[in-house]
C-alpha cells in the first residue's frame, strides 16, 4: 500500500436516506492502489448501500463518490471490476459464451475474451467446465465463475462483496492467492466480508460500518491495538494468582490473560513473572484483541 | 454504439438457435404453404380444364376465338349432343354447353357436367360468346362494351387519387399483410422482450451489466437484437406466402399487371419499425419493473394482444377513411402503423397528416425510452420487489434511485 500515491476511490461525507430510514450518514474513506481494503459491518449497516453508491449506482442524498479522481461513469467501467453481493450468470449459455460476453461488455475483443476466460478457467482449475451449461454447474463453481468476471478485464480496481461466500476452504485458498496476486501487481481491492479471519490476514486497512457511520477506520493492526487492553497472555505453571499489579486473571484454551492495573503495563508483568518463586513461563505475548471482540464490541456499544 | 451491437447480436444468436424459434419462424410457414400447395398441386395435375360446346343457334357457325389471355380452358366444338356427350362420359372434356336455337332470344344456355362447372369453364363460355355476339361492332364499342369504364377517383378532401377495383384490394392487401405481421410479431417477440430483461434481474445480473455498459445501451441491444429475431420471422412468414404466391401466379390467378405502391409499402415500413420500437420499449419497461419472468410474460401477453387491437378498427376505417375516428386513431401511437397505411391504401391522407402521426410516434417512442430508462435504473436493484407508483413517478421526474 502506497498512502503517498493518489487514491483510486476518493469517497467523501455521503448521505442517503429511504423515506424515514437513513441508510448511509457521513461516511468518509479511501482506498490505494496496490492495497487490499476490506470494509465490514453487521447485515444492514449500510455497506452495500456505500459500495453501490461509489459505483454511482445509487446517487447519494449528499456528499461525493470519486473513482481515479472522477465521478464513476460508463468511461471508468473497463478499469473496475465489481462482483456484488446479489450476483449471478446467464444459466441457459455455455460457461465460456457467459464469460466472453460479460468480458467483451468491459472492452475487450471477442478473441482476447475468450482467451482470457480460457486462461482464467485454468486459473480457477475449471477447465473442464468450459463447455458445459452454467446451469449444470455447482454454486461453488458458479462462484468462481463469477469471481473470474469480475476480473477478467485486467481491472485497475475490484470491488467484491462476500467474495468467499459458498466456497470450500480449499477454492477460499484459491481465491485469495489471486487476490493477493492482483494486490501484488497493483489493483486496488475493497473487499466486503463477514469472515474475520480474512480480513485479520488479508487486509492492508479497514471501515467498519455501524447504522450507517463510519465507526472504525485505519490500518487492521493499529485497529487491534487501539481495542487492546494491555493485558497479557501467558503460558506457565506455576501460582500467578500472587503476582503484583494483576487484577485479574482468566484461564482459556490452556493460556491465561492477565489484565493489569491500571498504570502497569505488559513488561512490568514480564518482570514479575521473572522474578516470581516457583513460576515456569513457557509463552508471554501482548494481548491484542480479534477482530470479532472488536466487532461485537463496536456493535454492542453502537447499539447501546 | 459498440455496446448496443454487441448486446444485440448476443441477444439475436441466444434466440434464433432455440428449437422454438426455429419451429415458428422456418417450420410453420413451410407447413403453411405445402397446405396450401395441395389442392393447387391437385389442379396442375388435373391440368387446364376441356370445355365442349354444341351450337344449336348458328352464331358460331364460323366462330372466333377469344385471347388466348382471356381462356383459362380450352374450346372444342361438337356437331350433336350426343357427340358431346360421348366425348364428356369419355372424360375427353369436363363439361358440356348446348347454345339452343333461341339463345338469341332468350340468352338461355344449358349445361352438362359432372357437379357443377367451375369458373375457368362459365368464363370460356361467356368470353366466346361475348367475342361472337360482337364481331360486326366496330372495335372501338366493341371494346367499350366489354369495358363500359375506366374509373378514376380523386379523393375531394386530399385530393389523391383513390384506388378501386383489384388495385385497390392489391394496395389494401399491404397494410393488413403488414398489420397481421405487426401483430404477430408484437405477440411473438413480447414474451422473449419482458423476459430478456427480467432474466438478468432474476440471474442477478443487473449490477454487473450496468457497472459494464450504459442502461440506453443495453435497452437499446435488447430492443434492436429481439426486433431483428421478430422481423427474421416477419422475413421467413414473407417469403413463405411469396412462395404461394408464386404458386397461384403459375395456377394463372394472380392478378398480373397492377402496379406496386411502393411509396406506400415503404411508409408502411417505416410506421411498422418505429411502432415495433415504441411496444418493444413498453415491453422493456415491464421486464425491469416486475419481479420474475413468469409475471413479466404474463403481463406480456395482454400487450401482445393489444398489438392486435388497431385491426378491429380497419372495418370502421374503410367505412369511413376521413372521419373523427380515423384521425384520431391516426395520430394515436399505438393505433397509427396500422391507420396510416390503411388510409394511404384508400388515398384519404394527406402527406402533412402522414409526417403529423409520424412525429408524434418518433417522440412517443422517443419518450417512452427516456422514461423506461429512468425507470429500469430505479428498478435495476429491487431484486422481487415491484416498484411503488410513487417511486416510479419520483424516478421518472427526477431520475432518482
Amino acid at each position: 500500500m502506497a498512502s503517498s500515491a493518489q487514491p483510486v476511490i476518493d469517497v467523501s461525507d455521503l448521505y442517503k436516506s429511504y423515506g424515514d430510514v437513513r441508510a448511509v450518514q457521513g461516511v468518509s474513506y479511501e482506498v490505494f492502489p496496490g492495497e487490499i481494503f476490506a470494509v465490514l459491518g453487521p447485515n444492514g449497516a449500510g455497506k452495500t448501500t456505500t459500495m453501490r453508491m461509489t459505483l454511482g449506482l445509487i446517487k447519494p442524498d449528499r456528499g461525493t463518490a470519486r473513482v481515479f479522481g472522477e465521478p464513476v461513469t460508463e468511461k471508468l467501467y473497463p478499469r473496475i471490476g465489481y462482483l456484488p453481493e446479489e450476483r449471478g450468470l446467464y444459466q441457459d449459455v455455455t460457461v465460456l459464451e457467459c464469460l466472453t460476453y460479460l468480458a467483451s461488455l468491459k472492452g475487450l475483443s471477442a478473441a482476447d475474451a475468450r482467451k482470457r476466460a480460457l486462461a482464467g478457467l485454468e486459473r480457477v482449475e475449471l477447465p473442464e467446465k468450459a463447455n458445459d451449461k452454467v446451469k449444470s454447474l455447482s454454486r461453488g463453481m458458479q462462484q468462481k465463475v463469477q469471481f473470474l468476471v469480475t476480473i477478467l478485464h485486467d481491472p485497475e480496481l475490484i470491488i467484491i462483496d462476500e467474495p468467499f461466500s459458498g466456497l470450500d476452504p480449499v477454492n477460499t485458498r484459491l481465491i485469495e492467492s489471486i487476490i493477493y496476486d492482483l494486490a501484488a501487481k497493483g489493483t486496488a481491492v475493497v473487499m466486503s466480508t463477514h469472515q474475520m479471519r480474512q480480513i485479520e490476514e488479508m487486509a492492508d486497512r479497514l471501515m467498519m460500518v455501524s447504522s450507517g457511520q463510519r465507526v472504525l477506520y485505519g490500518p487492521v493492526d493499529a485497529v487491534r491495538q487501539e481495542y487492546a487492553t494491555g493485558s497479557v497472555l501467558v503460558k506457565a505453571t506455576g501460582n500467578l494468582e500472587a503476582l503484583q499489579g494483576v487484577d485479574h486473571i482468566i484461564r482459556r484454551n490452556g493460556q491465561y490473560e492477565l489484565f493489569p492495573m491500571p498504570g502497569v503495563t505488559p513488561q512490568e508483568l514480564l518482570r514479575q513473572l521473572a522474578i516470581a518463586p516457583n513460576v515456569s513461563v513457557e509463552e508471554f505475548e501482548v494481548a491484542t484483541p480479534s477482530l470479532d471482540d472488536i466487532f461485537v464490541a463496536v456493535v454492542k456499544e453502537k447499539q447501546a | 454504439m459498440r455496446d448496443l451491437w454487441l448486446i444485440a447480436r448476443y441477444e439475436f444468436w441466444r434466440v434464433v438457435r432455440q428449437r422454438r424459434f426455429l419451429f415458428f419462424a422456418i417450420g410453420m410457414p413451410l407447413f403453411f404453404v405445402a397446405v396450401a400447395m395441395v389442392p393447387i398441386a391437385f389442379e396442375l395435375l388435373r391440368g387446364e380444364p376441356s370445355v365442349g360446346y354444341v351450337d344449336e343457334s348458328g352464331l358460331l357457325a364460323d366462330p372466333i376465338l377469344p385471347p388466348e389471355d382471356e381462356l383459362d380452358a380450352t374450346l372444342v366444338a361438337f356437331a350433336t349432343e350426343e357427340e358431346g356427350r360421348a366425348a364428356l362420359a369419355g372424360d375427353e372434356i369436363n363439361s358440356l354447353w348446348i347454345i339452343p336455337q333461341d339463345y338469341l332470344q332468350t340468352g338461355r344456355v344449358r349445361s352438362v357436367a359432372e357437379g357443377e362447372a367451375n369458373g375457368n369453364e362459365r368464363g370460356a363460355i361467356r368470353s366466346l360468346l361475348r367475342a361472337n355476339l360482337l364481331r360486326d361492332a366496330e372495335p372501338g364499342v366493341a371494346e367499350r362494351l366489354q369495358h363500359p369504364i375506366e374509373l378514376s377517383y380523386r379523393s375531394l378532401d386530399t385530393g389523391r387519387r383513390v384506388r378501386q377495383g383489384a388495385e385497390l384490394i392489391f394496395a389494401l392487401l399491404i397494410p393488413v399483410g403488414l398489420a397481421l405481421a405487426f401483430a404477430l410479431s408484437i405477440a411473438y417477440s413480447s414474451g422473449y422482450l419482458a423476459q430478456a430483461v427480467s432474466e438478468e434481474k432474476e440471474n442477478r445480473l443487473m449490477e454487473v451489466i450496468t457497472t459494464s455498459t450504459r442502461v440506453w445501451s443495453f435497452i437499446g441491444g435488447k430492443i434492436v437484437g429481439l426486433g431483428a429475431v421478430a422481423l427474421s420471422q416477419v422475413l421467413f412468414w414473407g417469403v413463405g406466402l411469396l412462395l404461394a404466391a408464386f404458386v397461384f401466379f403459375l395456377r394463372g390467378e394472380f392478378p398480373s399487371g397492377l402496379p406496386i405502391p411502393w411509396d406506400l409499402l415503404a411508409w408502411a415500413f417505416l410506421f411498422f419499425l418505429l411502432a415495433y420500437a415504441l411496444y418493444a420499449t413498453i415491453l422493456v419497461g415491464i421486464g425491469a419493473l416486475v419481479g420474475e419472468a413468469r409475471e413479466a410474460q404474463q403481463i406480456a401477453g395482454f400487450l401482445g394482444i393489444m398489438g392486435v387491437v388497431p385491426l378491429w378498427f380497419a372495418p370502421f376505417i374503410i367505412e369511413e377513411p376521413s372521419g373523427t375516428v380515423a384521425r384520431a386513431l391516426t395520430l394515436f401511437p399505438l393505433t397509427a402503423p396500422i391507420l396510416v397505411p390503411i388510409r394511404m391504401a384508400l388515398g384519404r391522407i394527406a402527406l402533412p397528416e402522414i409526417l403529423l402521426s409520424l412525429a408524434v410516434l418518433a417522440l412517443s417512442t422517443a419518450a417512452a425510452l427516456w422514461a423506461v430508462s429512468r425507470l429500469f435504473r430505479a428498478a435495476m436493484l429491487r431484486y422481487g420487489a415491484r416498484l411503488s407508483l410513487n417511486t416510479m413517478v419520483d424516478a421518472i421526474a427526477r431520475g432518482r434511485t
